[in-house]
């Protein structure tokens, strides 16, 4: 882990920018996806998960689960194209376990994923503090994060 | 007219209670930066509310109420309108009004029946209004209060005095309010705060909350609003919307098209001046017919202030109070809107509405303009 603006970020997980999402790599076309902390934090107090059925095809963007929170419900788009292969079940009795521990808190596997569909992601340790700095100025100068 | 209080047991102040801690409502949270999160459409919100906080919680005991002092669980730990309300010293709180204070609209202190009540209201009431020039509004618990206190309030800077009737018989307000088991509140002592709270704050400077849903029928409701337009005193409304775990928890939110329907004649009636008369009921007191031109309903409708929050205005005039969420989760269609609808969403106003089963011609307003109640949400500078 480092720490960046305060948070503590695992710089050997990639990084969805335009979507606050950590992309785990884990074997040939398969990744395991979840909230990054900001992503869980400025969502606010997260209530109920609804979660994409397995196999379902995603592109990127597409709505992999839907989030409620207290005053926000949205859906959480698909980091890259591929298949549903799983999802965390336990989410749905604990949801607010994606804002006290985002990355124990994996959202679903995706699987048939292509090489090129890493491409827009972030990774490297100096990439990853940059962007994940960057984006947690923003959030602040939004007004969605706790002072 | 005399209003007597109710002697109420005294606590012992400890470390997490009012005046020195206070409950905000999360979306109050959300704007003065106490919780990180969003809404899910942005908007502009500046209506912060305040619970008093007591270990012992609220010495009533409503059936549909969070707060309610049989309803299971610790009060540390208990929602209210569904929500967590989120524990927060005083001075902090007055400190980030100071720095939030040019988007703020509206402030509103929640009392609850407590033997501290009054003085830690009148105590927080002091410290906000020494520091900030928000207009505040006080939610008060009539148990607590006589006319000389409610004068005190407004010394103390208040502007607006709100009573939570919900209940608008006395029949229900009894059944869900007084004869209950830790009950005891009195129909006749909330009315004695209502009138003194009119004469001491004025003329539109009083309101009334009303609860759609807890048993009443619409001619219920239509009668409440008509004796409040009389009087000169707001009728905020409000959806039912059960809270887990109260005695009332298990029972159906008010269906769409009914708490629609009552949104619509209850303008019609205060603003639009279309006289009591002209609604017309089945024998169990369901709205069934509107007697009113065409033309003036529909521009109601496409207007659509008719179906934003009943709240107190800001200083301008502008919606003030707006309590997003209060009473819809964010994945149901908003039963008041923040904001005023538009697009899809007076489409969905209208589907609810089905106006041709409901409106029929009739003459326009009777009441003068200048009887009508003032717009109740801003509509000052449209």
């Amino acid at each position: 882990m480092i720490t960046v603006a305060g948070y503590d970020v695992d710089e050997g997980l990639e990084y969805d920018p335009d979507y606050n999402l950590w992309v785990e790599r884990r074997g040939l076309g398969v990744v395991r996806v979840g909230y990054d902390p900001l992503g869980a934090e400025t969502v606010g107090d997260i209530v109920a998960v609804a979660l994409a059925a397995p196999g379902r095809a995603l592109v990127r963007g597409s709505a992999l689960a839907t989030i409620e929170a207290a005053k926000f419900v949205g859906p959480l788009p698909a980091p890259v194209a591929g298949d549903v292969r799983a999802v965390n079940e336990s989410l749905a009795r604990n949801p607010g376990a994606i804002n006290s521990d985002p990355f124990g808190s994996w959202i679903a596997e995706i699987d048939g994923v292509t090489d090129d569909a890493f491409s827009h992601l972030i990774a490297g340790a100096e990439a990853i503090r940059s962007w994940f700095s960057a984006t947690a100025e923003r959030f602040r100068l939004q007004g969605v994060i706790a002072e | 007219m005399s209003a007597s209080t109710v002697e109420l047991p005294q606590t012992t102040q400890t470390e997490h209670q009012s005046p020195e801690w206070v409950r905000i409502s999360y979306a109050s949270a959300l704007a003065l930066r106490f919780r990180s999160g969003r809404f899910t459409q942005p908007f502009d919100f500046g209506g912060i509310n305040l619970l008093l906080s007591y270990d012992r919680g609220c010495l009533s005991d409503c059936g549909y109420c969070g707060l309610a002092r049989n309803r299971p669980g610790d009060y540390e730990e208990k929602s209210f309108i569904r929500v967590d309300w989120p524990l927060v010293e005083t001075d902090e709180l007055v400190r980030r009004l100071v720095r939030h204070e040019d988007k703020l609209t509206r402030l509103c202190i929640s009392m609850v029946t407590h033997g501290r009540a009054y003085p830690d209201t009148l105590d927080i009431a002091g410290r906000i209004t020494r520091s900030v020039a928000t207009p505040l509004s006080l939610l008060v618990a009539p148990p607590t209060l006589n006319e000389a206190r409610l004068q005190a309030f407004r010394d103390a800077g208040a502007d607006m005095i709100g009573i939570g009737l919900d209940a608008v018989t006395e029949d229900l307000f009894r059944s869900l309010r007084s004869d209950v088991p830790k009950g005891g509140l009195k129909w006749s002592q909330y009315w004695r705060i209502v009138d003194a709270a009119r004469l001491i704050f004025g003329a539109w400077k009083v309101n009334c909350h009303t609860l759609v849903g807890l048993g009443e029928s619409d001619a219920d409701l239509m009668g409440i609003f008509t004796r409040l337009l009389e009087g000169q005193i707001f009728s905020y409304l409000f959806c039912f919307n059960p809270e887990p775990d109260s005695r009332m928890g298990a029972l159906p939110k008010t269906p769409l098209q009914r708490w629609r329907r009552v949104q619509l004649a209850k303008f019609l009636l205060e603003e639009r001046g279309i006289a009591p008369e002209q609604f017309r009921y089945d024998d169990a007191g369901t709205l069934v017919r509107i007697h009113a031109p065409r033309g003036l309903v529909e521009a109601v409708v496409a207007d659509g202030h008719a179906f934003m929050t009943n709240g107190c205005p800001s200083s301008g005039g502008e919606p003030g109070c707006t309590r997003p969420m209060g009473s819809w989760r964010p994945t149901e269609p908003p039963r008041d809107f923040p904001w005023r609808p538009r697009g899809v969403e007076l489409d969905g106003i209208r589907a609810a509405l089905d106006l041709d089963s409901l409106v029929s011609p009739g003459p326009g307003p009777s009441r003068p303009p200048e009887l009508c109640a003032p717009p109740a949400a801003g509509r000052v500078t449209e």
